[in-house]
This record gives C-alpha cells, structure tokens and sequence, in this order.
C-alpha cells in the first residue's frame, strides 16, 4: 500500500548509449491534456502496441488526510469505491469489467489514492462510465451494510499483511517512531484495528465530499486510443459530476529527529531483524535523487558497499538492504539488515555504521555512481515499454510538479548528482546519532 | 402561452450541451467489435549445431530480452539430492569465464543488463535483457554463464549458507508452511513434486562440487537448448551474434534424460493441521493432484478456473471476501506441468472462520461440478478470452509466451487459435472437465494456525481425523548453518 512509484521510467533512455560515452536522447512522453469545467484534469497518451487501453485516476488523499481516531480510513474508502455506485449495482463493477476481458485495482499511499483499469480498446467506455459514476454518485449507492462488509475484509488485509507476516509489525510501529503525535504521517496507511472499527457511515459521506471530487483528482487514460475522440468519450461522461470545494494541501513544518530512538518488538520468527529510518527530503525536491543513489551505492547490486561487505565478503548477513522511500511530506531512509544464524544485529550494525562513516568521509567513486545509475535505469527499463506504468508516472509527475511530461527533468536530477553530492547527502541526511532502530528479535530469544 | 414557452425552454435546456451533453446512465456502455487480435508472428531458425532459435522482433524500445531454455530441471533433480537443479542454476552467475563472482556482477551490472539464470520442475531459462546496442557484450557473459562456469567451492559454500538459512526462515513464514505441507499431503515424500523445486535443508547440505558440474554438464546440453529472441533486434544479425557464441557449441557427453512420468497414488481425503499459536488467521491449501499441460481439457480448464477462483468475481473470491468477509482474498489455480501438477485452493481466513471457510470451499468445489449456467460462464469466456492480447506488451511478456510453446511444444497456431478456443468452451465441456479433475471427496485440507483455535472447528465440520503435522514430517530437520570462512 505504501509502494514506492515516483522516479521510476526516470532513467531508461541513458541505457539506449554506450555507458556514458555520448549524450543521451531526451526522454518525453507525448500527451495532450485538458481540464474540465469541474475542475478534472485529463491527460491523454497514445500507445498502440497492443490493443488495450489503460485509464488511471488519482485523487489527491491518502492516509495524511485522516482523523484522529480513523486512522486507516483513506484505505477502507478505497475498496468501498468498487461496492456500486448511483447507476452500478453492488458487484457491477467487477463484473462488467470482466465482462470485457478488463482488469483493475487501486491503491492507497499517504499521499494519493490510484485507481486503475485496463481494457480491450473497444471497450475503453466502460471504464470512463463505471469511473465518473462512482466520482459523482458513489452516496447515491452506498450502505452501513457494505461498510460492514469491507471493514471486514480490510480487517483480514491487515492480518495477511501485517499481524500474520514474518516482521510485518516493523511497519505498523515504525510512523510511530519516526513523527511526532499528530503528525499525518505518524499512523500507517492500514490505521489501527481499533479505528477501521470505529470508522461510520456519516465519515464515508464526509469524506467523500471533501476528497473525491474532480477537482482534486486526474484521469490519464493510455494506451490504444484515438486522442479526439476520447477526448470527447472524458468530456461526455465527466460533464455531470459537481465540482466541489477546493482541497487544500496537507501542510506540515518539516520534522527532526533529536536523538537515536530505540524499540524492540518480538515475533514469531527465526531470526532478528532491524530497521535504521532517518529522515530525508521530500519527494522530487532537493537530495531526494541524491538519498536514492545513495541507497544504489549501499545495496544496489552485489559490488555495492553493504552488500559486498555483509552478505559476500563477511557473510554475517542473510540480507541488507537500503532504500529512499519519497513521500511528498518528507521522506525516509531506511537500511533493514537480517543476520546469519549465530551473528548478532549489533554486529552487523557496527560494519554499516563503519561504512557511513567512510562515505561521510570520502566520496564514493565514479564507477559506484555509474554502476548505481544503471542499476537503476534496468530495474526501471521494463515500466517504460508498459502503457499502464506510463499511464501513473503521468498522473504522478502532474500532482508533484505540474508537469505530466517531467520525465526528462526526473533524469537530469540523477545526472547531475557528483560523488562529493553523495558524501555530503550521506553527512547531512544520514547521522549516526539522530535516527530510528525498531528491531524484531525471536521469542524464543526473548523469553529466555 | 405560458405552456408552449415552457415547453419551449425545456427543449432549449435539454440542448444546451453540458460538456458534451449529459451522459445517459440508465446502461453501462456497450463495447464495440473486440480488438483485431493480431499475434506476432513467430520466426523459427537454427544454429549450426542444430540449436532452434525462435524470434518475435518488436521495434518500440531499444531493448533486446535473449532467453536460453534447458528442456531440464528440478523433475531430474537425482533421488536424494532434491534442489540439485536450484542450486547448480543460482552458481551459474557465481563467476564464469574469466571473472569471479563480484567481476561478473559488474560486468552485468554496467551493461545496465538484467542476467540470471532459473529453473523450474520441468524447464531451465538463461535470461537476458539489454539494450540493443550491447546485446553482444551481454551474450559474452550469458555465453560464460552458460558454457564456463567455474563452480569455485568457495563461492558454493557461501551460496549453500545463503539457502540454508533461506529453509530456515522457511519454518516461520505460514504460507510457506502450508504449500510444503499440502505438497507433501497430495504427493508423499518419493513423488518430485512433493518437495519444493528448491529441495530441503538436508538435501541440499549434502550437494557436492562435483554433483554440480555432473549435473551442469547435463543440464546445460546443446540437444536440451532453443533460444527464444524478442524485441528490438534483427534477426539476421541476431543469428551472427549467437552463432559465434552457440553455434559450435557440442559435446558428446549425455544430456539429462526426460524422466518417465508415473501415476502418483491417489491417497483419499486428508486433513492436515500445522499448528502455530496464537495465529491471527489460518492460512488454507485445498486441493489434490490435477493435471498436466497436455491435457486435452486445457481450454475448458482455463474457463472453470476463472469461474471457481481465477478472477476477481469468482466464485471463491466473491463467496469468501465479498459476502463473508473471511478474508482479503481467496483463488484457485491448476499448476499444469509435463506431469500432472497440483490442483489448489489458496486463501488466508480470521482464525475464528477457519472451520466456515473450509465448508464453504468445499461447497464451491462440488458446485463448480454442476453446469455453469450461461451468464457466468459468458463473463469467464470473455475475460479470459479478450485479456490475451495485454499478455504480449513487453519483450519479457513476449518471451514468456513464447518459451511455453517451447518447453512444451504446442502447436505453430497456438497463439491463433487461443481466443477462439476460449471462446467455444460450453457448459458441457467444463462439466466434463471438472469431472475429470476434480474430486472433493479426495482432497487434502491443508490448515496452518492456532491449533487451540482451530481444532475445535475442524471437529465440528466431521470431514475425518484431523492430523497435526510437525514441521519436521515436511520439511525435514532443522539444519545448522555452517559459519563463513571468508
């Protein structure tokens, strides 16, 4: 629910060169875009390889937006979206979807919630009807019964997810740790068992009226499509729904860590597990493309430093790994590490603690850059062929900076980056003293 | 008067267009003509020695996916040393040619190249994907990985700890639990298919070197090789490429030989419990051994499946989710293979409705051995029918399409003939099938939960004696890692 999207496509034309010998074609996707009177932003892209065609829709809401007390709440509205809507019976969506050989889903971060559906080309209709019905009448259909039924279902989501999953409650704790009370990102996306139980008809309402509203949301609808005449398909489908009150962004004053903050938890498992989370810079803005070269150079491939150090050289680790997790209030840098039968978490935290030093002290080289750049290009390659990963870079791309064709400038922020820009990221966003340690150990190890 | 300009007013407000004029709800919109479904065309040449090499050129990115399969995996794995396929596969990029391990990592890392090698029950794919411009420094590699492994013991024992402590993680992760155990249920301990492709901690402690390059030498076999080629390349210049790294590539040693299928005993209605306290949910596998790739009830099987729990509206899912709320998900699956694979129910329930999920699955189950009435079947038809033609995007979606009709040699008009296929499938046929395949009475119920929870329940359902399974009786001992001796 939390997954990673932004700065994916970023980098897939450099791998078109030689490595870095010639300059490198300029990455865009083509597109038209328009706005509704009711505010809907519509973004269009033509893709004609196979005949299918993709609509994505993103509304500007997520688990930042929630109560107090309803934590979890941006999620459970998102399966009540599939439950029928003013002019589509309970189980109609699925099933006329279906009926056309289409799949679809949706997901829900901090930040946004996505819907999503695939279509043979003669039928992209359908999607433009079940969707602008369920933006406009969702209330018209809704019922205390199918919030029932789906609190129950999103109860069962956080069981297989979280409670019944190997270190799955690392990231039910971790918001926790990381922000102070109250801020929007200091509860997890799937909220508390305690508030989904909580949650009632009147805040489906309330929330329904103040989110999801065209003016708050984009449609990028991809793939094998004439553009004039889908056009005309959006416009004819999207007239109806009412605008409603502007949405004004989630702010915050950004947050820092003062100290090392400790936690243990234990579970049913057979090796401990630690998270290192810092804080990092938001999302497309200043050191975000620096955090995420920097967890490339870390654990990126099997010649980045933690994991030749941890895994093939020492061989004291079973896993290491680093990421930049870009969220759009401020992001997190993690490092999660599992240690070999009969090695110790404090161990392996001294190498890495060993290792951030050293890139504090001097930058990596060249060649770790470059092999970190096209680790990440070939685990982005196969996005830029699918219609339905352009489709949500698109709408991704025009709700954090304006520009659905953002793909070129995505890619130059890694260009640009030196190594002495890693030394300096790590120096500044990676101190050994202000950051997180949530840890699992065995219960078996507790109880002794 | 009053009338005729109300009148008049309302046909103006009616045109007056709202965007493009107000939408009529009353019906979802009807899908026009299904799509022209043109299949890429599949192109069949051969090396020198032989070598069948399959391509389907796409020009939209620059990337090339080369993939070498071995008609040869984890079904040769000799008795005894299950997993011997999985790991002789994972050595192959642990240094080769002239490079070591961590060489040959950055080799591939700064072609910006995706290379690795994996196998299965019955095949073994070298994949490789590349820009097009340095496909020939990549088949290099793959080239080294394929014909000059070095298997340094070194680089094995560092592998084999990595495994073993991955069999070790094994024996807390639930779902994994339950997929050894309902393997082990439907199959018993001397059928392959009763222990994963991967094999078991013990096994795979006892691997040599030498069992590794006896089986490389085996497994990675000209008579056992084809290639399959997608994207963007030519296939003339494909052809040069691979030649001169394939071409006259012979040996005369033996190749692994295909392993004669035997019928695996049927074994009766089974209930089997791992019991793990305090477990939120249960994690449930029901299911019994299906069939296999080259069942005449392919097609009628795709349908029936979608109906009974491979969709979103399946029976199973709508039952389970979406009426009762037992679950986030419930599907359905026939793993078919050489040999007939195993049939199976997959879904995770609260711990409190273990005993009511596992009735209404069998429900379900005997259900779906009734004639599908028409609309349900028509939506199942439709969808797995009209979806086909998204499974052909990528040069990856492509190469796996096309490496199926390989591995299991169907026919030049396979891709043709699928939708309409699908689409003739009728209520008789899927009755057939499910006859043939499907016998509730004979499944095994496989449960991993809170046994203080759960067996009360199972009682109550009277299906049979419920047998509580240690870890041990599917997954054998627990094995001590050996420390690294870098």
């Amino acid at each position: 629910m939390t997954r990673r999207i932004l700065s994916s496509l970023a980098l897939v034309w450099l791998l078109a060169g030689p490595v870095l010998a010639e300059p490198q074609e300029r990455l865009s996707v083509d597109y038209t875009q328009f706005t509704l009177p009711n505010g809907l932003n519509v973004i269009l892209h033509e893709d004609h390889t196979v005949p299918v065609v993709h609509t994505n829709l993103w509304y500007l809401v997520g688990s930042a937006n929630e109560k107090p007390g309803r934590t979890g709440f941006a999620h459970l509205f998102e399966h009540l979206m599939f439950e029928g809507s003013g002019h589509v019976r309970e189980g109609q969506f699925d099933t006329l979807l279906e009926g056309v050989g289409g799949n679809n889903n949706a997901s829900t971060s901090q930040d946004r919630t996505n819907y999503y559906a695939s279509v043979p080309s003669n039928a992209l209709e359908l999607p433009l009807f079940l969707e602008s019905d369920r933006m406009g009448y969702l209330l018209k259909s809704i019922s205390p019964d199918i919030v029932e039924s789906q609190r129950d279902v999103v109860k069962n989501e956080m069981r297989q997810s979280y409670l019944n999953r190997p270190y799955g409650r690392v990231w039910l704790e971790m918001p926790g740790l990381l922000y102070p009370t109250g801020h929007p990102y200091s509860w997890p996306v799937i909220g508390s068992m305690e508030d989904i139980s909580a949650a009632g008809f009147q805040d489906v309402t309330d929330f329904f009226r103040s989110y999801y509203v065209p003016n708050n949301a984009s449609l990028v609808v991809a793939g094998d499509i004439d553009p004039v005449r889908t056009r005309a398909l959006v416009e004819k489908w999207f007239s109806d729904v009412h605008p409603g009150k502007p949405v004004l962004p989630v702010s915050v004053p950004a947050v820092r860590l003062e100290e090392v903050r400790r936690k243990t938890l234990t579970d049913k498992v057979e090796l401990p597990l630690r998270v290192l989370a810092w804080h990092t810079p938001a999302i497309l803005t200043p050191g975000d493309a620096e955090m995420d070269l920097v967890a490339s150079v870390l654990s990126g491939n099997k010649n980045s430093r933690l994991y030749r150090r941890l895994v093939h050289e020492l061989q004291i680790a079973q896993q290491v790994s680093a990421s930049q997790l870009s969220q759009r209030l401020g992001s997190l840098f993690v490092i999660q590490f599992i240690p070999r039968p009969g090695h110790t978490l404090d161990e392996i935290q001294q190498v890495i603690d060993e290792e951030l030093a050293l890139l504090r002290r001097e930058p990596p080289k060249r060649q770790e850059i470059d092999r970190a750049l096209n680790g990440l290009e070939a685990s982005h390659l196969k996005a830029v062929e699918r219609a339905s990963s352009k489709a949500d870079q698109l709408n991704a791309y025009y709700m954090y900076t304006g520009n659905p064709d953002y793909f070129e400038e995505d890619l130059a922020r890694y260009r640009a980056i030196s190594p002495e820009d890693l030394s300096s990221a790590v120096r500044r966003f990676l101190p050994a003293d202000r950051r997180v340690e949530l840890s699992v150990i065995p219960e078996q190890e507790a109880s002794r | 008067m009053k009338r005729a300009l109300l009148a008049l007013l309302l046909v103006l407000l009616t045109m007056v267009p709202v965007g493009a004029g107000i939408p009529d709800r009353t019906a979802p919109p009807r899908p026009g003509l299904p799509p022209d479904l043109k299949m890429p065309p599949v192109l069949k040449r051969q090396l020198p020695n032989g070598i069948p090499v399959w391509f389907v050129q796409r020009k939209k990115v620059p990337l090339v996916s080369v993939n070498l399969l071995f008609r040869a995996g984890a079904m040769q794995d000799p008795v005894g040393k299950a997993g011997l396929a999985s790991f002789t596969t994972a050595c192959l990029d642990e240094g080769a040619g002239a490079r070591d391990s961590l060489e040959f990592a950055d080799a591939v890392d700064m072609l910006g190249a995706d290379l690795s090698a994996n196998c299965s029950f019955d095949g073994t794919v070298v994949g490789l994907e590349v820009p097009t411009a340095r496909l020939e420094p990549a088949l290099d590699l793959m080239a080294d990985m394929v014909l000059r492994p070095r298997f340094a013991q070194a680089d094995i024992e560092r592998l084999r700890a990595r495994f073993l402590t991955s069999f070790l993680q094994m024996r807390m992760d639930p779902p994994s639990l339950a997929n050894a155990a309902f393997l082990r249920a439907i199959y018993g301990e001397h059928y392959r298919y009763g222990t994963s492709s991967s094999g078991t901690a013990a096994q795979f402690a006892g691997l040599t070197r030498q069992d590794l390059l006896d089986f490389h030498r085996q497994l990675c076999h000209p008579a056992l090789a084809s290639f399959v080629v997608t994207g963007d390349v030519e296939p003339d210049r494909a052809m040069k490429i691979l030649g001169a790294r394939f071409g006259s590539w012979t040996t005369s040693s033996p190749a692994l030989s295909d392993v004669p299928t035997r019928a695996v005993p049927a074994r009766g209605r089974g209930i089997f419990l791992v019991d793990r306290p305090d477990s939120p949910q249960s994690v449930l596998r029901v299911g019994m051994v299906g069939v296999d790739r080259a069942t005449p009830d392919f097609f009628p099987l795709q349908i029936l499946n979608t109906v009974l729990g491979g969709s979103f509206t399946s029976r199973l899912n709508q039952n389970l989710r979406e009426r009762n709320g037992f679950t986030y998900g419930a599907s359905s699956n026939f793993a078919m293979r050489r040999a007939p694979g195993p049939f199976l129910v997959s879904t995770s329930v609260q711990a409190d409705k273990t005993g009511a999920a596992l009735a209404e699955i069998l429900s379900e189950l005997e259900a779906i051995r009734q004639p599908i009435p028409e609309p349900e079947l028509e939506k199942a038809r439709s969808y797995a029918a009209y979806s086909f033609p998204g499974e052909f995007e990528t040069c990856t979606d492509l190469a796996a399409q096309v490496l199926e009709m390989q591995l299991y040699g169907l026919p030049d008009s396979y891709f043709s003939d699928y939708v309409g296929r699908l689409l003739e499938v009728d209520a008789a046929a899927t009755a057939r099938a499910a006859t043939r395949a499907l016998a509730p009475e004979a499944m095994a119920l496989v449960v991993v939960g809170d046994a203080r929870v759960v067996t009360p329940q199972l009682e109550a359902l009277g299906l049979g004696p419920v047998r509580v399974l240690e870890v041990e009786e599917f997954l054998g001992p627990a094995i001590q890692i050996p420390s690294a001796q870098p």
